[in-house]
């Protein structure tokens, strides 16, 4: 776009009048949609989760390390994975309290990734535990489809957040190049001027 | 050969729009909410109408973006998302007055004008005294982000028809502004 047109862009743009109270309201509920505002009793009642989750971790924490030594190993590891969800689930809490607002998006993740890792660990364990008969058997193979599956989920997603951060960084370096170009071009000595 | 550094830009947001960064997408709302707004308001009767349809154009861009497979494409994209929000808004009566525009025929792309407009003012106030389909074409003409074949995927029309109507436009635009000139 030449300079001539861009100005008649910009010139076509600021003509187009706006009420600002209609603008004020659009603002509003555009972040209303991104970011839902919590009010004094949900906001307290995220403080409440997030000290439950907090608790429950230092419950679990403990049984992790204070259970008897005839305990099945791998229930110590279920309390120890049970710790860390209750730090993250408390942690995740006490941020939505500070920030006084859910964000849609960020959170909507936060919350669908604890939702994915909880039955992958409980039917883990039970896989773990089954007991060595066909009733065993048939609780391994259905929880080997479920992990099959919650593993395709997770390759995918992180295969993606890969491809994603690669061409993220690819065009970087593009804009790098183009950036040294034109350093380039404006520190070239002009031609000489024929002379008359 | 390089790429403009600006298209470079544009494509590392959509990026970061991808991979859920909530700072691109407020960038990217900042970044094209005055054309899409312009673009919008040409399409729909009132600004109350263009305010809703912009918000309804965020929520499909916010819920879409993930599907956006080529970051190049995000000026013709996001033309279509706001145009779909705004037939779903207004659909009737669009439809009523893009049918007037059929009867357009692929010979005036030849009496195609060249002559650049020079007062925008006076461009902004003379959109809207034509019909509607020729207003949305032209306004996307003096937006600039795409060309006329993107501009032809947007309107889902041919590419000839993008021409002849493109170029009908301009000449009844021009003979509106003529006609304001006249009654100064």
């Amino acid at each position: 776009m030449n300079e001539t047109n861009r100005v008649f862009r910009q010139q076509l743009l600021d003509a187009e009048q706006v009420t600002p109270a209609l603008k004020d309201r659009y603002h509003k509920e555009l972040q209303a949609m991104l970011e839902e505002q919590l009010t004094g009793m949900r906001r307290w009642i995220w403080l409440a989760a997030a000290i439950m989750g907090l608790g429950f971790a230092v419950g679990f924490g403990t049984l992790a390390v204070v259970a008897p030594a005839e305990f099945p190993w791998w229930w110590r590891l279920v309390f120890a994975v049970g710790a860390l969800f209750g730090i993250g689930f408390g942690l995740l809490g006490l941020k939505v309290f500070r920030r006084g607002a859910l964000d849609l998006k960020r959170d909507s993740w936060a919350y669908s990734g604890t939702a994915w890792a909880i039955p992958v660990l409980v039917v883990t364990v039970a896989m773990v535990s089954a007991p060595e008969n066909v009733v065993g058997l048939r609780m391994i193979l259905s929880g080997l489809v479920f992990l099959v599956m919650g593993a395709v989920f997770l390759i995918r997603h992180v295969v993606e957040q890969s491809e994603l951060k690669t061409r993220e960084k690819l065009l970087e370096i593009e804009y790098r190049l183009a950036e040294l170009a034109d350093r380039i071009q404006l520190e070239r000595p002009m031609p000489p001027t024929s002379r008359a | 050969m390089l790429r403009d550094k600006q298209v470079i830009l544009q494509e590392l947001l959509v990026l970061r729009c991808k991979r859920g960064e909530r700072q691109a997408f407020d960038e990217l709302v900042r970044q094209w909410e005055g054309r899409l707004l312009y673009y919008v308001r040409r399409l729909v009767a009132t600004e109350g109408d263009a305010w809703d349809v912009m918000q309804e154009t965020w929520l499909r861009v916010c819920k879409g973006i993930r599907s956006l497979d080529s970051p190049d494409r995000l000026a013709t994209w996001l033309y279509q998302v706001s145009r779909c929000a705004a037939l779903t808004h207004w659909r009737g009566h669009y439809r009523a007055h893009a049918r007037l525009e059929e009867g357009e025929k692929l010979e005036e792309i030849a009496a195609e004008e060249t002559k650049p407009f020079e007062d925008a003012e006076r461009v902004h106030r003379a959109l809207g005294c034509v019909s509607l389909a020729h207003r949305e074409v032209l306004t996307l003409f003096f937006l600039e982000d795409l060309s006329q074949e993107q501009m032809a995927e947007v309107l889902g029309i041919p590419l000839g028809t993008v021409k002849s109507r493109l170029s009908y436009a301009k000449r009844t635009l021009r003979s509106v502004l003529q006609q304001e000139e006249g009654c100064l």
